[in-house]
């Protein structure tokens, strides 16, 4: 894919407002001259490139804005257009795209338009196109636009400028950031237990709750096989006291007599036990205190008049035109209402406000009703009266024992101690099926304090479920772990790769840029570029060699990139001698599809005869401001009309023949 | 934006270190989505639950 910069516009800047066109009868040529003297705004330019670009500049501040104004004609609006054309034979693509700033300098602010898509026209925003969207970033843009100590940076020691490019323009910056995503999803996900320790804790505490639940299944069993013949046995035994007291008539009588009594008084201790329970759901029930407690209260909150009218009640009233009493609400009432309704309790506490007291008034007549015939007292007496008759039973059987003979005194005592024995591991039967507690509790002591096997059960089912819940964020955690170490080694790997493979791509280039037998070539590329000579490294090289080397390499990581740029330099020949730039300008049309030079005059001398040589063709633009002080430039301007385009405050001219000839007159000038 | 076949590599040789050579392209459609900005906030748990889940299929 290239892409190529076809067209700048700039108005009301600290530049000339001036028109570049690089596109010409829809070809363009592969070197650019933009000769501007000092002071005419190229940094200006180049810094407006790569914020149109990477669409950075809406995050600049006011005065940053304020600082591409004109200084000389202060204005209230600027604006600077750029074009660039996608191309990508393989896709099929051909595509124009602008960029558009539109600059408030009153409030120091951008607006971004887009023609991203030339279907859709000139857009509102920075929309980077889609083709472009992973590069239109400052940390690619910096590769190929080069402005300040760029190149300088990717060899120095101290920095890490040529991964960073590197990584930047394969997609590799991604991925730090994608592993705080990473990260940042997984919270989403985490239960609170990650580590494989707090996972094996919780498993071994679910063990032994399985274990216990085992032993009491097998006790439960064990249980009721030691049931089994004592029951038959008492069985047994409870039919031969049966016959014995049978013998005895009127004791028989009696007995039965005395046994249903027992029932009954067993029924009715089971109601009344049941009334009393449904009576201690009443709390003003329970003690005379509470209910007098709640009674003040109640009498408080009457003398008070609470909860009384509630301030939605007086907000509403606001938006009403008049009062209930036919008064108008006028807008200074109409405040004193809503700032006075905050006062007044909302809907919600009044509700709980009557609440409490209606409650307070139905339980009292309860309370009152219910003491009449108290159930406690009904309570006592039925227990009272059970109790009575069980124990009138239990000496009816003595005497029935006394009147029995040895032999049969001894059936009728086995049958005691069985019914003993009996009545013992049926509790602990009844205990260990009982259904009834607290499992949360239960839970969170010791599995042995606990003997109930439902109780038991729950717990179990609840520790599974939780252990289930954290196994999965477990299983989580090590899957993110695992996805994040794909991508670092994928990202080191990759790099490695990639560092191998540019450093040829460089030095091939590099060998045709620079004079034959150069003792100099790229040794390795690590965070930065490491430059020598066979094997031997060597801390830094002239001017000219390092130019090489930054132009080598950031042309090759474009072209491995499929992406390839324009490269735009500002000074691309200051530091280097005449011979060097020979040997550059001769080679540069080689190495890139686009380059763009800011250039002063002072840089043509051995550069741009030598970008032409060979019949290379070269666009050749100058750029003045038209002030009195560059009368001399105009007075010199071709008559050609076609070659010069002229605003109010600039001219630019594309004649070859003005370019070579042109001398800044104010070279001491600073930017 | 599709990845350089070098980054691809990488993915795949990873994958196969980490005994998940099945999630491989699963990877590398995450971090292409990713980088090309065609991954809503909303769609990034659905893409790692994927990939978790091809983690489990293992090799």
């Amino acid at each position: 894919m290239l892409v190529t910069l076809t067209a700048w516009q700039t108005r009301g800047l600290r530049c000339p407002d001036t028109d570049v066109n690089f596109l010409i009868n829809g070809n363009y040529k592969r070197i650019n001259l933009v000769q501007m003297p000092n002071g005419t705004g190229k940094s200006t330019i180049i810094e407006l490139i790569s914020a149109a670009l990477t669409g950075d500049a809406r995050y600049w501040k006011a005065e940053k804005v304020r600082e591409v104004n004109s200084t000389e004609s202060p204005n209230n609006n600027g604006l600077f257009i750029l074009k660039i054309l996608i191309e990508d034979n393989e896709q099929r693509i051909q595509k124009n795209i602008v960029f558009q700033m539109d600059f408030d300098f009153n409030l120091g602010t951008i607006l971004y338009s887009t023609i991203s898509d030339p279907t859709s026209g000139l857009e509102v925003g920075w929309k980077a196109p889609r083709e472009l969207i992973t590069f239109l970033n400052e940390r690619c843009v910096e590769v190929f636009v080069f402005k300040g100590d760029k190149v300088q940076h990717l060899i120095a020691k101290d920095r890490n400028d040529a991964e960073a490019s590197i990584k930047a323009f394969f997609g590799l910056s991604h991925i730090d950031d994608l592993e705080h995503i990473i990260e940042n999803d997984f919270k989403g996900r985490q239960s609170g237990v990650t580590s494989e320790q707090g996972f094996q804790k919780r498993k071994n505490v679910l063990d032994k709750w399985t274990m216990w639940l085992q032993k009491l299944e097998e006790a439960k069993i064990e249980l009721e096989e030691e049931l089994k013949p004592i029951r038959a046995r008492y069985d047994d035994i409870k039919t031969n006291v049966e016959e014995i007291l049978s013998g005895q008539d009127k004791n028989n009588q009696t007995l039965l007599d005395l046994e249903s009594t027992k029932d009954n008084m067993e029924k009715e201790l089971s109601i009344v036990s049941l009334q009393a329970f449904e009576a201690l759901r009443n709390p003003l029930f329970v003690s005379s205190k509470i209910l007098n407690k709640m009674n003040f209260i109640k009498e408080k909150l009457d003398t008070m008049k609470l909860p009384g009218t509630s301030g939605e009640f007086f907000k509403e009233l606001a938006t009403q035109e008049s009062c209930i009493c036919n008064r108008e609400i006028d807008d200074s009432s109409r405040k004193a209402i809503l700032e006075n309704s905050n006062t007044y309790l909302s809907e919600d506490h009044i509700e709980t406000i009557n609440g409490i007291k209606k409650d307070t008034q139905t339980y009292s007549i309860q309370a009152e009703l219910k003491n009449s015939s108290n159930p406690f007292h009904e309570l006592r007496k039925a227990s009272a009266d059970f109790h009575l008759a069980d124990t009138r039973l239990q000496r009816h059987h003595s005497k029935m024992k006394g009147e029995a003979t040895a032999g049969q005194k001894s059936i009728i005592e086995e049958l005691e101690e069985i019914g003993k024995e009996k009545d013992l591991k049926e509790a602990r039967l009844e205990h260990l099926i009982d259904n009834n507690g607290n499992v949360r509790e239960a839970s969170s002591g010791n599995p042995e304090q606990c003997k109930k096997i439902p109780i038991v059960k729950k717990v179990i089912e609840s520790r599974q479920k939780e252990l289930a819940e954290i196994s999965n964020t477990v299983q989580e955690f090590e899957a993110k772990e695992k996805l994040k170490r794909i991508l670092k080694k994928s990202c080191e790997t990759a790099l490695g790769n990639i560092k191998l493979e540019l450093k040829d791509k460089s030095n091939l280039k590099l060998k045709r840029i620079l004079p034959g037998g150069t003792p100099l070539e790229i040794l390795s590329i690590d965070k930065n570029i490491q430059i020598g000579f066979k094997g031997k490294q060597q801390a830094s090289a002239s001017g000219g060699q390092n130019v090489s080397i930054a132009y080598s390499f950031a042309t090759s990581i474009l072209e491995r990139s499929g992406a390839q740029f324009p490269l735009i330099v500002d000074h691309p020949v200051t530091a280097l001698q005449v011979s060097a730039r020979k040997g550059l300008g001769e080679n540069l049309a080689e190495i890139c599809h686009q380059f763009i030079g800011f250039i002063i005059d002072t840089e043509k001398d051995g550069f741009v005869d030598a970008l032409g040589s060979n019949g290379k063709d070269v666009n050749y633009i100058t750029l003045f401001k038209k002030i009195s002080g560059n009368q001399t430039y105009i007075d010199q301007l071709p008559n050609n009309k076609e070659s010069i385009f002229e605003s109010d405050n600039g001219i630019v001219c594309t004649d070859k023949d003005f370019f070579n000839n042109f001398t800044d007159l104010t070279p001491d000038m600073s930017e | 934006m599709k990845l350089d076949s070098i980054v691809k590599s990488a993915i795949r040789k990873a994958c196969q270190e980490e005994s998940v050579s099945k999630a491989d392209e699963a990877v590398i459609r995450l971090l292409e989505r990713y980088i090309s900005n065609e991954l809503a906030e909303n769609q990034i748990a659905g893409s790692l639950q994927g990939i978790y889940e091809s983690f489990k299929v293992g090799s």
